[in-house]
Formats: structure tokens, C-alpha cells, sequence
């Protein structure tokens, strides 16, 4: 029974696997033609200044997105601690209905209202004065040495996509309030197994609230607290399609955001130079490996 | 129960089961269903020879205007049923693909789309699936009888000599061309004489005082008013314009081998080494003048797409926009202002700052233009598709269908639209004549230009961040493009093996070819040492500038 | 008994489908397995057009023009597809110069000679392509072994170790192929490929910068007649600009931009000919006066 998925899996994710890592041995057009290079493109790899950059971009995004997984975790706890059934229940349905809407909508929603010109963001800074106080703070920071440019100027719209120095910001900023649905019932779903009576304990032994979420719900949700994780730096370390949409196959001014997943498809399918997408693509896989154990031995799983 | 129900219900356990062997079935019947139509789609009504061909111009004035062309093409010959495929273009590139590789492609395809990735590839396709027309060009059209063309050769007939149609890594004709584009500035003639008067400025530095004044328009009208819809997209069409104007002077240093254009690498070498310097007064007033035009632009423009410029300029937050004539007729209904067209204007040669740089303006002949059909080997009717594609390119017909297409006809003498006579193509100008992306720079130059022109960056450091990035990338990036370039050498090889089997006798080989083999082979070896000629003066100039570099570097 | 009734049933298809698929090699005979395998070959599916030569090898009562055929098709196949086989290619040429016919004979010594210089040993490519030179002298393929051998002696050489880096082709190989192209038309003015050669000729002068030489090839291959159509207008374009900047040569500059203007009036170079043309005119008129 298990054989046609089996088969299936073992020809669009297995086979796909082995070709790359077959490929990346060679100097591949994409096509047809394939020279073996021996480790020549793993060499290319490790003195590329440009996916050495890339690494460290997609490693500030990590770190960014390892603060992000906690408006998730929070939200879901507060979800969980509401005491009515139907209101817990009406707010995991409130969350759940905007997952209906295509991730590309959702995306171009966002380029829009970064929009330097029309934008809501903009708008909203110019309208509550908050623009005022940025200039006023960049200002200052010029003034004291602390930081050289100015990325908002008095008179100017900031170009939250087309300024180098507020690339990453904006990448970073995307998607708040950064509650992620799938792990808020993720984080959900291993909150519901908490027995009441533990939480009846805590309250005798009167724990408060953040004692609480610390010393039962935390680690009582490890289990999926390392899924996400696992998810996050997988998805954080390879991915580029977000980067793609919003500021192109070049990584935006200066490669501000040239992530090393950027970086494989440019090589890949621009400079058609796949042999090379190939060993950046082993070598990204080598880094999430690596990544992934380091999380599995610091994220202990309470039994 | 009976034994079916008995059945049925053992089988309903195993759903998954149950869909495989369903799927395998209609599987099964397709594919032999195919098989016994046989290659090149259903066989039409009342026997009639099918013609298919596929393109991805989705919008409704070009599908009826197509269906009318069909029309007539079907009275003229009630034997023949003509069928367009219409795919999406997002998904187009990759279709084509599939259906070239899997042997299932149309008679004729529309060329050219895919992007960067189509780009590369395209050449490729060409030479493996797609009917070299050269014979043909030479040949009057037979559908040009009774016209002044009647006589004359198929390619002269084109606005542009059918250039095209032609692709220069292959030497060969590929492509009939049945529409022209060009790109022009659109402006809010509303706006514009609100802010300026009746005639749009001619010379860049009227044009900067034209951008000014709607600057100062929107302040005091309190509205978010930026005098150019720049962005990612359409700032090249402003950079292409320029950079011809302000480098056509380079091909006298450049052209080493004479041939007309400066390659890549003719360019490159000089770049690497610096015999070419980036702070030259007309390559930084190439720069310059982009960088300060761009002010006009929305702020950071480079990160906005076209999309987003359109809707800058239709929203009537921009005054101004350039894209193609392919964009005209739906401007024109969504916007609720008129649209004026004018060319992107040039600095005069008084012009203190750039006006000794300027040489003249980009020719449009040569533009690989819109609807460029190619005819695929698969087609069991080449022939007949040749004879639909001549028809379109008559002088008649093609004036006919661009007009109803709100398109630029490609014949010489068809009349476009009286509305599209400003987007006529100027044969009279220049070609670029220096590349800054070099091979293996490409993503250097993209990422550091933009720097430059966002300014964020001096010219003094966007020249030096770009030499370095020559210097580093540039011969492992002229390796791969030296290698890559023998594809086409070992493609025409392959195409002249076969023409050679065939004057040779080989049995089988002829019948798969067109036109006299001994012409043909004769041309394929001409285009190939042409090609090789270009390999070898391209390598001596990239080596000659390697040797410079290293005598020069302590 | 009916789950086995279902099995028969699905194999059926199974064998109907593959039937079907299959009809196609069976179809026509030699001639048309032949037709297939050259069309295969045209349309770059190497491995398709390799199994239906390797096929005819196999067919009883093929002809020897039919053999010869297939033996062709297979040694070009390996030769020329993508990731070439060359000690296939070898194979199948050696095996094609087994048959005694005079155009075996020749396509083999050309393969085989083109197959040494794809291996990298020059010497024993250009003794090949010599052979077939001095053996069958007025044949198409001893002109294309002149165009390959003076080419090897023309190519640079990159190397792997260093990208970028690259070895120019030596004043003494240089020589030989110039003398080898000049001798062959020398021999043989009106050949298949003269106007090829004149070509190939031209572009090496240039390269060398010696433009007269090049310059007189230019028009002996204009003369000769250039079939291609682009190449015709660049050969034009060639003439005009060598004469009028590196020669000096305000006349025939002046009658060729003038040429490419009237032949070419709507290409890209038809702006920079005509303003070339004028420029050119008021030189002249300034060395006159």
C-alpha cells in the first residue's frame, strides 16, 4: 500500500536531492551540458564574498525571527487561558479565517503599503508626527557619531524597499504582528494536553500568572516550541520567495537582502550556472543540519 | 449483497487504491488516444488540415483581432482550420517548454517570453526546435501580389529588414515578427499644460524645468505629486535611452573586429583593465544624468514594479510614465485624464554639462518587436504555417490586424492607428555601444547602480566598487561565457553534420530538411566562422587587457 | 475471481498503451526508421536517434547506402550531441570507414579527424583532416577538414585550473593556417566553402590587424556570393569601416557605406553608414582641395 507514495516521494523529493548533490560536481547549464569540476564550485563557494554576505544577512533574519516566534507563543497562551469555551473558540476562529487568503496577496498587500509615495505605513508615520521623531532621532545619531547615514530625512518619504539601510528593517518588520497562525495551533494543540489540575496545583501553591506560562506552559510545550523551531530555521534559511516578490532576483539596492536562497536561484537560473546553485544548495543544508542539532540538544523536551 | 456489492464494498476500503488505478486508466486512454490521432493536435472538421499556434496575449482586442485574421485566412483556404492556443503568460515560458521537450508543440509559438531565464534560453530552443526561415526571407511574399512588395524580397519588406526576426547568436532568421513595439514617455496632457502650457518640453533641460514646476504644483495643491512614475521596471528605458546617446562614440574604440556592435567582451576587457575607465566625462555623465533625472522619481523607485508605477501615474500621483506602445490602449481606458506621447527627450548640444557627450538618439530597428511566431520542426504543416505566418505579414493583412490590435504594424507603408503614429519606430539613431554588466559582474553592477543612483553612494564609489567587482568576478564570469558560447558553435556544427549526410546521400537525412541542402550548408559554415572569429577576437581582446592589468598592477 | 478479471483487464491496457507507443518504430520500414532517426537527430533527442540507427544496424536486409546511413547517423549522434561520447564516436567513424564507398570514407576521416581535435590531440586530428585532403582533394568534407584544421591552429587555449586565463594561438600555427586557407583557394578559387574561407580569412586579419589582406578577402567573399543575408550587410560593413579608419581608403569607404545604405536602409547601422557617409565625403573633398 505504502509503495506508490513511496514511489512518489522517492521521485519528486529524494531524486531531486541526489541529482543536486550529483550536479554540484560538475559545471551544469540547467539543461544538457555537464563537465565535471570535481570540488571546484564547493572551492568557488567558500571564497564567494557574496554568499558570505548573504549568510550573515539570513543570519540577522534568523536571530530577528527567533523574537518573532514569541508573539505566537504568547498568543496562544492568552487564547488558552480564556476561561469561556465560546470565546476561545471565536478567537482561534478570527485567527484561522485570514489564512484563507493566498500568501501572494498577502504579500503584495504588504509591498503596497510600504510604497514610498501611497503607502499606509508612511502615511501613518506622517499622520501621527512619528515621522518627525525619526528624523529627529537620526538626526541625533548622526550628530553623535553613532551611526553615519540618514535614511529619514525631514520632507522625504522613507523607501522602506528601496534604501539600502532600510531594507533589512522592513524585512524584518513584515508580517507584524508576527503571530503565525499554524504555530499558534501548533503552540495550541500542545497547551490543550495541560491537565487542569496542574494549573489548580500552581494556584494553591500560589504562582501567579507569568509563573505560570514559565514554569508549566513553556515547558510543557517544548515539544512544539522545537517543531517551530525546526520549521523556523528551515524555512528562515532557505527560503527567498518573499525577498523575490518584493525586491527582485538581485536582492534590492546594494543586495541588502541577497539571502543565500537568493543567491542559488540567481546563480541557477540567471546566470544559469546550476552546477554552482547546486553546492550552494548542499552547502545551505550543511548549515541547517548543523542548526537543527544544535536546537534539538538546547531545546530539551520535558517528558 | 451481490458479488458486484460485495466487490464494490472490498474495494471501497482501499480509496487510495482506488483513485491509483483510476488515474492510471484515463492515463492509459490518453495516451493511447494520442498515439493513434497522431503528433500535432486532433485532426479538424471535415478533414481538414489543422494549424495550431500558441501565444500568451491575453487581452481581448488582440484574441478577436487574431479571430479575424483566421477568418479571412480560412476563406482564402476553406481547407485549412487555423486554432490559437492561449496560455497565460506567467505560466507561458514553462509550457513551452514542456511541450517542446515532450514533442507536442503547435505548429507555430509565439517567441520570447520567460524573462531572464527565457532569455538564455530562447537561442537554445530555437536552434533545436524551431525551422530556420532563411530561405524564405529572400522570396517575395506571394500575399504581397498587387502591391508595390510584389516583387520585392520578404525581408525588405519589414520596417527594420526584418531584423527582428533574426538572431544573431545563431546567424539565422527564426522569428516573423507580426507587430513592432516602442517605448515612448506617457504624460497627463491634463496636468501638464495645467502646470506647463500646450507643448511638452523637447530638450531634457526643459523637460528638468517642466519636472520642477509640477514639483512645486504639488506642494501647493497639498497633493503626494512625484513628476515621474519611475520604478524598477521602466528607469532602464530611461538609462538605455541615455546610455546609447551619451556611448555611441565608443564603438569606433571598442568594435576591434569591425562587425557593427560591441560584444560583451569587447566591452569587458576594456572595463576590467581599466583602458576603459568608468570615470570617463561621458560614462559618468551617463551616470549623472540618470541619478539626477531620477530625483523626479518616487523615492526609491527601484524597488517599486510597474504595477506600481501605472498605478502611481493613473491615480494622477505622477504626471508622467514610459513604457510601451503595448500599454497604450489600456491606459488610455483606465485612465481618466488624456494621455499625450512624446519621445524621452535628450540633452541638446548646448547643454554645458552634457551636451558635448550626446551623440543622438537609440535606433529602434532591430527591436525583436511583438508577436514574434517561430515555426516549430515538430509542425507536420510547416509549410502551411509559413504560408499563415506571410499572409499576416503581408502588407495588407498586417495593417489590418495591428489596427485592430492597437498595435504598430511591422510592414512598410501599413498605416498604424492615427492615435499610435507617435510610437512609429525611429530607424535614425545609434545602438549602445558599451555594456557596464559585464559577465560575472551582472549582480555587482545591478546591486551597486542602484546604490549610485538611490544615492547612496558617490560616483568616485560606485566606479571603484565596480572595478573591484570586474577585477574579482570578471574571469570566472568570462570563462563561463566563453564556454557557453561554444554551444552555438557545436549547435551549428550539428546542423551542418546533418546538411553534409544529406549532399552526401544519406538515406533518410534529406526528407527531414528544407530548402537545397548545399545553400544551406554553405551559409551554416559562414555563420560558423563568423562565430569563430568573433571567439578568437573576442579572447585576444580579453586577454590582451588581462596582460595590461597584470603589467600595470606593482 | 472478478479482482482477477480486473487485473487482466488493467494488464491489457497496459499492453495496448505500450503497443501503441511501440506502433511507431514498426511503422514503414528501413527508410522510415532512417527519416525518424534523423528527425530525432535535428531536433537535438540524441539517445531517440541513436537507438533507431543502432536499430537499422540490426534490420535484415538493410542496404549498404542504408548502413552507411545509420553508421553515420550513429557516429554524429555521439559525436555531436551535448555531452559528447567521443570513444563512440570513434567506434561508429572507424566503422563507417570499413565501408568502401567513397563518401564513407570521407565523412569517416572527417569524424575521426574532428574527434582527435575534440580530444585534444591536435597532431593526429590535423593528420586525419589531411589525409582526407590529399586523398579526395575536390570533395565538400576536404574543405570543411581546411576550415577545422586551420581553426584548431587559429584557437586559443583557456585553462581550467585558471579561469580567465587564456593562451593565444602562436605566430607559427597562425602561419600555417593562414597558408592552408590561401593554398586551398588558391587550388580551388570556387569550392563549396570559398566564400567560408574568405571569411574565416578575413577575420583573422583583422584580428592581426592586417587590414589590407583582410580587406581583399572581404571582397573576393562578397563576390564569391555570401548566403547569408546579415553576413552579407556586416561584410559591407566591414569593407567600409576598415577602409575608412584604418586604411584610409576615402573611395572604396565611401562606395561601401553608400552600398550599405542603399542595401540595408532599415537595420541598425543604416544611421551610423550615412553619417559615416557624409563624413567620409567631406574628407575626401578636404584632401582634394
Amino acid at each position: 500500500m505504502m509503495l506508490p507514495t513511496l514511489a512518489l516521494v522517492a521521485l519528486f523529493m529524494y531524486w531531486p536531492a541526489v541529482s543536486g548533490v550529483y550536479h554540484s560536481f560538475y559545471r551544469w547549464d540547467g539543461d544538457e551540458l555537464a563537465t565535471w569540476v570535481a570540488l571546484r564550485n564547493y572551492s568557488r563557494a567558500f571564497t564567494d564574498p557574496v554568499l558570505g554576505r548573504a549568510f550573515i544577512i539570513v543570519g540577522i533574519l534568523f536571530v530577528a525571527s527567533l523574537f518573532k516566534m514569541i508573539p505566537s507563543i504568547i498568543t496562544a497562551v492568552v487564547i488558552h487561558r480564556i476561561v469561556s469555551d465560546k470565546m476561545r473558540y471565536l478567537y482561534r476562529l478570527l485567527f484561522v479565517v485570514p489564512m484563507v487568503i493566498p500568501w501572494m496577496v498577502v504579500l503584495l498587500i504588504w509591498k503596497f503599503f510600504y510604497n514610498p509615495v501611497v503607502g499606509l505605513l508612511n502615511s501613518f508615520l506622517n499622520g501621527t508626527g512619528l515621522m518627525e521623531v525619526l528624523v529627529a532621532v537620526n538626526a541625533w545619531l548622526v550628530k553623535l557619531d553613532i551611526i553615519q547615514t540618514v535614511v529619514f530625512e525631514a520632507g522625504r518619504n522613507p523607501a522602506w524597499l528601496g534604501d539600502a539601510d532600510l531594507v533589512l528593517p522592513a524585512l524584518i518588520f513584515w508580517g507584524f504582528p508576527w503571530i503565525g497562525i499554524i504555530g499558534v495551533l501548533i503552540y495550541l494543540s500542545g497547551l490543550e494536553k495541560i491537565p487542569r489540575s496542574v494549573y489548580e496545583c500552581a494556584e494553591l501553591d500560589g504562582v501567579g500568572w507569568f509563573g505560570k506560562f514559565l514554569f508549566i506552559e513553556l515547558p510543557l510545550i517544548a515539544t512544539q516550541v522545537r517543531i517551530n523551531l525546526v520549521l523556523m530555521i528551515i524555512g528562515v534559511l532557505k527560503g527567498y520567495g518573499l525577498i523575490l516578490v518584493l525586491l527582485g532576483e538581485s536582492g534590492g539596492p546594494g543586495g541588502a537582502a541577497m539571502v543565500p536562497g537568493l543567491y542559488m536561484y540567481y546563480n541557477a537560473f540567471v546566470r544559469r550556472e546550476a552546477g554552482y546553485a547546486c553546492a550552494i544548495g548542499i552547502l545551505l543544508f550543511f548549515v541547517i543540519l548543523v542548526l537543527t542539532l544544535i536546537n534539538n540538544k538546547l531545546v530539551r523536551v520535558e517528558k | 449483497m451481490s458479488d458486484t456489492g460485495r466487490t464494490w464494498a472490498k474495494l471501497k476500503r482501499y480509496p487510495a487504491l482506488l483513485l491509483l488505478v483510476l488515474v492510471y486508466v484515463i492515463s492509459c486512454l490518453v495516451v493511447v488516444g494520442n498515439v493513434i490521432r497522431g503528433a500535432g493536435g486532433a485532426p479538424g472538421e471535415e478533414k481538414k488540415k489543422v494549424l495550431r499556434f500558441a501565444h500568451w496575449q491575453l487581452e481581448p482586442g488582440i484574441r478577436s483581432a487574431m479571430d479575424e485574421l483566421i477568418a479571412d485566412y480560412q476563406e482564402v483556404h476553406p481547407d485549412i482550420e487555423v486554432r490559437q492556443i492561449l496560455i497565460p503568460e506567467e505560466g507561458y515560458f514553462r509550457w513551452v517548454n514542456t511541450q517542446l521537450i515532450g514533442r507536442t508543440a503547435p505548429d507555430m509559438i509565439e517567441c520570447g517570453s520567460g524573462g531572464t531565464v527565457g532569455w538564455a534560453l530562447w537561442p537554445k530552443f530555437y536552434a533545436r526546435y524551431f525551422m530556420p526561415l532563411d530561405r524564405y526571407v529572400d522570396q517575395p511574399n506571394p500575399y504581397n501580389k498587387g502591391t508595390e512588395f510584389e516583387d520585392t524580397p520578404w525581408r525588405k519588406t519589414y520596417f527594420d529588414e526584418m531584423e527582428g526576426g533574426y538572431d544573431d547568436s545563431l546567424q539565422s532568421y527564426y522569428r516573423v515578427p507580426l507587430s513592432a513595439f516602442t517605448v515612448r514617455l506617457y504624460y497627463n496632457k491634463d496636468m501638464i499644460e495645467e502646470v506647463w502650457g500646450p507643448s511638452f518640453p523637447q530638450t531634457y533641460e526643459g523637460f528638468i524645468e517642466l519636472c520642477e514646476e509640477l514639483e512645486r504644483y504639488g506642494e501647493e495643491q497639498g497633493k503626494k505629486l512625484v513628476p515621474i512614475a519611475g520604478s524598477g521596471y521602466n528607469f532602464r528605458q530611461f538609462f538605455n535611452a541615455f546610455r546609447t546617446a551619451f556611448t555611441a562614440d565608443y564603438q569606433d574604440r571598442l568594435d576591434r573586429d569591425f562587425d557593427g556592435t560591441v560584444s560583451r567582451a569587447e566591452s569587458a576587457g576594456p572595463l576590467y583593465s581599466g583602458a576603459v575607465g568608468m570615470t570617463e566625462p561621458p560614462i559618468r555623465a551617463n551616470f549623472e544624468l540618470v541619478r539626477e533625472l531620477s530625483a523626479y522619481f518616487p523615492q526609491g523607485y527601484t524597488s517599486l514594479d510597474r504595477d506600481e508605477a501605472v498605478f502611481l501615474f493613473l491615480q494622477g500621483h505622477s504626471a508622467m510614465i514610459t513604457t510601451g506602445s503595448w500599454d497604450y490602449k489600456s491606459l488610455g481606458v483606465q485612465s481618466e485624464f488624456t494621455i499625450g506621447v512624446t519621445d524621452i527627450p535628450l540633452p541638446s548640444k548646448d547643454n554645458p554639462r552634457y551636451g558635448q557627450y550626446v551623440a543622438g538618439p537609440q535606433t529602434e530597428a532591430g527591436l525583436e518587436g511583438g508577436f514574434p511566431m517561430g515555426i516549430t520542426k515538430i509542425s507536420g504543416n510547416a509549410d502551411l504555417a509559413l504560408d499563415f505566418l506571410q499572409y499576416a505579414a503581408s502588407l495588407r493583412k498586417n495593417e489590418e490586424l495591428n489596427r485592430a490590435m492597437y498595435w504598430l504594424p511591422v510592414i512598410k507603408g501599413a498605416e498604424p492607428r492615427e492615435d499610435l503614429r507617435p510610437f512609429a519606430p525611429h530607424i535614425e539613431g545609434y545602438s549602445p555601444s558599451i555594456e557596464y554588466a559585464n559577465p560575472g559582474a551582472e549582480l555587482a553592477y545591478d546591486q551597486t547602480s542602484l546604490l549610485y543612483l538611490s544615492g547612496k553612494i558617490s560616483y568616485e564609489e560606485f566606479a571603484k566598487d565596480l572595478l573591484a567587482a570586474y577585477r574579482r568576478d570578471g574571469p570566472v564570469g568570462m570563462d563561463e561565457y566563453f564556454k557557453n558560447n561554444e554551444q552555438t558553435l557545436d549547435q551549428q556544427m550539428r546542423s551542418a553534420a546533418l546538411r553534409r549526410a544529406a549532399i552526401a546521400g544519406a538515406e533518410g537525412a534529406a526528407p527531414v530538411l528544407t530548402g537545397d541542402s548545399e545553400t544551406q550548408y554553405r551559409r551554416i559554415m559562414e555563420a560558423y566562422v563568423a562565430q569563430l572569429g568573433t571567439r578568437n577576437n573576442e579572447v585576444r581582446i580579453w586577454a590582451e587587457n588581462v596582460r595590461l592589468l597584470e603589467r600595470s598592477t606593482p | 475471481m472478478r479482482f482477477r478479471l480486473i487485473g487482466i483487464v488493467l494488464l491489457a491496457l497496459l499492453g495496448a498503451t505500450l503497443g501503441a507507443c511501440g506502433r511507431g518504430a514498426e511503422r514503414g520500414g528501413v527508410e522510415d526508421v532512417l527519416k525518424e532517426g534523423w528527425r530525432a537527430y535535428s531536433t537535438g533527442d540524441f539517445d531517440f536517434a541513436i537507438q533507431k540507427f543502432e536499430s537499422v544496424g540490426e534490420a535484415p536486409g538493410a542496404t549498404p547506402e542504408q548502413h552507411f546511413s545509420a553508421l553515420l547517423g550513429l557516429a554524429t549522434s555521439y559525436h555531436l550531441r551535448s555531452n559528447p561520447d567521443l570513444e563512440q564516436a570513434r567506434l561508429w567513424y572507424e566503422r563507417l570507414g570499413e565501408l568502401k564507398t567513397g563518401d564513407a570514407q570521407r565523412q569517416s576521416l572527417l569524424g575521426l579527424g574532428r574527434v582527435d581535435l575534440a580530444e585534444g590531440k591536435s597532431g593526429a586530428g590535423q593528420t586525419n583532416l589531411v589525409r582526407l585532403i590529399q586523398d579526395f582533394p575536390d570533395s565538400v568534407e576536404a574543405n570543411e577538414a581546411v576550415v577545422h584544421v586551420a581553426d584548431s591552429l587559429f584557437k586559443p587555449t583557456g585553462k581550467d585550473s585558471e579561469p580567465g586565463q587564456f593562451s593565444l594561438a602562436g605566430g607559427a600555427a597562425v602561419e600555417r593556417g593562414l597558408n592552408m586557407l590561401e593554398e586551398r583557394l588558391r587550388a580551388y578559387p570556387h569550392n563549396t566553402l570559398a566564400t567560408t574561407m574568405h571569411l574565416m580569412l578575413a577575420g583573422k586579419y583583422i584580428e592581426l590587424q592586417q587590414f589590407e589582406k583582410a580587406v581583399g578577402h572581404l571582397l573576393a567573399a562578397e563576390e564569391e556570393g555570401i548566403a547569408g543575408v546579415m553576413l552579407q550587410s556586416v561584410t559591407l560593413w566591414r569593407i567600409a569601416r576598415i577602409a575608412d579608419l584604418e586604411l584610409k581608403d576615402y573611395d572604396l569607404a565611401e562606395r561601401y557605406y553608400a552600398k550599405y545604405a542603399e542595401e540595408f536602409p532599415r537595420t541598425t547601422l543604416y544611421y551610423r553608414a550615412t553619417k559615416s557617409l557624409e563624413r567620409v565625403r567631406a574628407l575626401k573633398k578636404e584632401g582634394g582641395a
